[in-house]
């Protein structure tokens, strides 16, 4: 069994994890190498934070959960799905929320323990004094369910204590995926420059690993990931983050693995970094992109865009999972230019991996594309209008039926539900990278509008990414004739499956350019 | 067999549909020829003739059977290039899709036209015309039949070429068997 872990730390972590599954959507793995046909390959993602407001991990978990309804429970299904090469997604393990999130159990219901007070209770005389020396006021009272806010030293009094007490066995079901026999790639990722990630991440890195070589365990190759300084805040000069404190907080941090044998001996550490850019966000009311500002509000959500850096860390963590080596040295050419009208990446060839990472992109922007500017949009029109994919998988009383867009277009089990879904959560991501860096190579904007234009009129002269829309449709249409041959003998529930697998199949072969 | 021919790749399909329209087209205008006996023996002339009748009746048949045959492949000429057009875009436009109906409604039309012209203008003009001995049953044939064939056999290609073996993208009728075929052989 071939085992991809990866631990997402913190903010920055959950950004990072969320392109590490956009990417593995999109076949990245496949294509680096990785053997995903059979069940002996999974990517398992799990998220440590204390924030209980993390929107990033939050949408994480919402990505994972869509692209499992869409793509993975066929993979459970039939494991050789996909071994016929093409857009080959790899296998994400579905994890209940439970067991997806380290629910530290700071808090939730008559649990009082949201201050470092909070925690140590009683302590009188000495003890009391040393605490009182060590910790200021403001960090023995901050809220720390709303995770360390740039507070490394909080971070790293905690995890220790909460890695032991090891809650809903988060640790301990890790530890049991590296039995002898198996093969185990395990990746942390995290800001330096933080809190939660920058003391999770080597903390809790060297006591797994530390655990795990004092027992029985498989082949383990251990990783880190660490995000120096690539963001800003618009922040009041009193907010708890400050960007410009980020450079003194990241030299500390490093300063910390330099001089800790146990981290330098992990076998692969990825260090990105990247110009401090302000964050665009989408105002989802109006729908309108603006700077965001540090929430003084300590209650206030974490919900940042994913950024460039994180995905380049992303490609990164698979390289890591795919290479032969686990401890081959990885450096990353990254060109920049001075031409200030175009966007920040505005090539593939400026990510690592290029042709594979353009390749990957192309396709998820692709398949957002066809899926929610052109099919979406042609699920509204009568029937008659309706390209062949639709009378394909539907019958023709079905699609006569007034309501059938929202009744079963829409739904998750009769329809498309799921695999929109997905596409919506893609788009999200797609859509931050392009407001935020990487507008001239994704352009997702302007074809989208080209599309949808395009889906109005019933027209496919539309070219995304060198794949025109008359290609897309008619691989559509062509390969969801398997649809009659796969439902012989089925019953109607099994059919419903069958036609959003084959959907599934036929827009994934119309959107890759192999 | 049916969800077979489904998945049959879709350069067979196409090919296969271009050559049941080569097909239909050319037996519609095979047409005629069931009327040709009948045609040649109804032609007599009377007395004085300067022509004989059996050259006069081919001579109106084979004109006849041109104007059918022209017609009825310009419409397949015309179908096919929309047929074509269609397949390769795989869109589902609503505008080329009735200039296309408008395009072979045209043809119709021009062809009953054209048939007019010939039957009531164009032969009754001949000097040979004269010398025709016809029963009034049989002239009334002769004026109104021809119309009527060509308009049916016209129609049915037009249904052929645009509804029964049209492009895959247009949801053609015959694909639309083949589904229901295949949906009841899976149940």
């Amino acid at each position: 069994m071939d085992n991809y872990i990866l631990i997402a730390v913190g903010g920055s972590g959950a950004r990072v994890a969320q392109s590490v599954v956009a990417m593995a959507a999109a076949g990245m793995p496949g294509e680096l190498g990785v053997n995903t046909s059979g069940t002996n390959s999974q990517l398992i993602v799990k998220l440590v934070d204390i924030d209980v407001n993390h929107n990033d991990g939050i949408e994480l978990y919402e990505m994972i959960t869509a692209y499992n309804k869409a793509v993975g429970q066929f993979i459970s299904e039939n494991p050789t799905l996909f071994q016929n090469g093409g857009w080959r997604p790899l296998q994400i393990k579905l994890l209940t929320q439970k067991d997806f999130i380290f629910d530290v159990q700071l808090g939730g219901a008559g649990v009082k323990r949201e201050k470092i007070e909070d925690l140590v209770t009683g302590l009188t005389g000495d003890p009391r004094l040393l605490l009182d020396s060590l910790l200021g006021q403001d960090d023995r009272q901050m809220n720390l369910l709303a995770g360390c806010k740039a507070r490394p030293r909080i971070g790293s009094l905690l995890w220790q204590y909460l890695y032991t007490a090891d809650a809903n066995g988060f640790w301990s079901d890790i530890r049991s995926l590296m039995a002898p026999g198996n093969n185990t790639r395990i990746m942390f990722v995290g800001s330096v420059f933080g809190g939660t990630g920058a003391s999770g991440v080597p903390t809790l890195a060297k006591l797994l690993r530390k655990t795990v070589n004092a027992g029985v365990h498989g082949n383990e190759a251990f990783g880190i990931t660490l995000l120096t300084p690539y963001f800003q805040l618009a922040s009041p000069t009193d907010a708890p983050v400050l960007s410009n404190k980020f450079p003194f907080e990241s030299k500390m941090a490093m300063g910390y693995y330099e001089s800790d044998p146990e981290l330098l001996q992990m076998d692969c550490i990825q260090i990105v970094g990247d110009q401090l850019r302000s964050m665009m966000t989408k105002n989802v009311q109006t729908e309108a992109w603006y700077p965001i500002d540090y929430t003084l509000d300590d209650t206030g959500e974490q919900n940042n865009p994913s950024l460039p850096a994180e995905l380049v860390a992303a490609v990164g963590v698979h390289q890591f999972f795919a290479a032969k080596d686990p401890d081959a040295l990885i450096i990353h050419k990254y060109d920049t230019s001075a031409n200030e009208a175009l966007s920040a990446v505005y090539s593939a060839d400026m990510l690592p991996q290029a042709q594979t990472s353009g390749k990957c992109l192309y396709r998820l922007t692709r398949f957002c594309h066809a899926l929610l500017d052109y099919y979406d949009q042609m699920s509204q029109k009568k029937p008659n209008v309706l390209p062949a994919v639709f009378h394909n998988l539907w019958e023709k009383g079905e699609l006569r039926d007034r309501n059938w867009h929202n009744d079963k277009w829409l739904n998750d089990e009769q329809g498309m539900g799921g695999i929109l879904d997905l596409a919506k959560t893609i788009k999200r991501w797609l859509t931050d990278l392009e407001h935020n860096g990487m507008r001239d190579l994704l352009d997702y904007e302007k074809n989208s509008s080209i599309v949808s234009n395009a889906a109005k009129k019933g027209k496919v002269g539309f070219s995304v990414h060198e794949k025109t829309g008359k290609d897309i449709m008619g691989t559509v249409n062509n390969s969801t004739n398997a649809f009659f041959r796969d439902i012989i003998g089925k019953d109607a529930k099994a059919v419903m499956k069958i036609r959003q697998r084959v959907f599934m199949l036929a827009l994934l072969r119309a959107c890759t350019t192999d | 067999m049916a969800s077979r021919i489904l998945n049959w790749p879709r350069g067979i399909k196409i090919f296969v549909k271009v050559l049941l329209m080569l097909i239909c087209c050319a037996g519609l205008c095979a047409v005629p020829f069931l009327l040709q006996e009948s045609v040649l023996r109804a032609f007599v002339l009377s007395a004085g003739a300067s022509v004989a009748a059996d050259t006069v009746a081919n001579m109106f048949f084979s004109t006849m059977f041109l104007w059918f045959a022209a017609f009825l492949a310009a419409m397949l000429l015309i179908n096919l290039i929309f047929f074509i057009i269609d397949e390769c875009k795989n869109d589902t436009v609503a505008w080329r899709r009735t200039l296309q109906i408008t395009l072979n409604i045209i043809i119709i039309v021009g062809g009953v036209c054209t048939g007019f012209f010939f039957l009531m203008r164009h032969f009754p003009a001949q000097e040979w015309w004269s010398y025709v001995l016809f029963s009034m049953s049989f002239l009334k044939k002769l004026l109104w039949y021809p119309y009527l064939i060509f308009a049916a056999c016209a129609v049915f290609q037009m249904i052929l070429d645009i509804w029964l073996f049209g492009p895959q993208n247009r949801n053609p009728w015959i694909a639309r068997i083949l589904k229901r075929a295949a949906l009841k052989s899976a149940r």
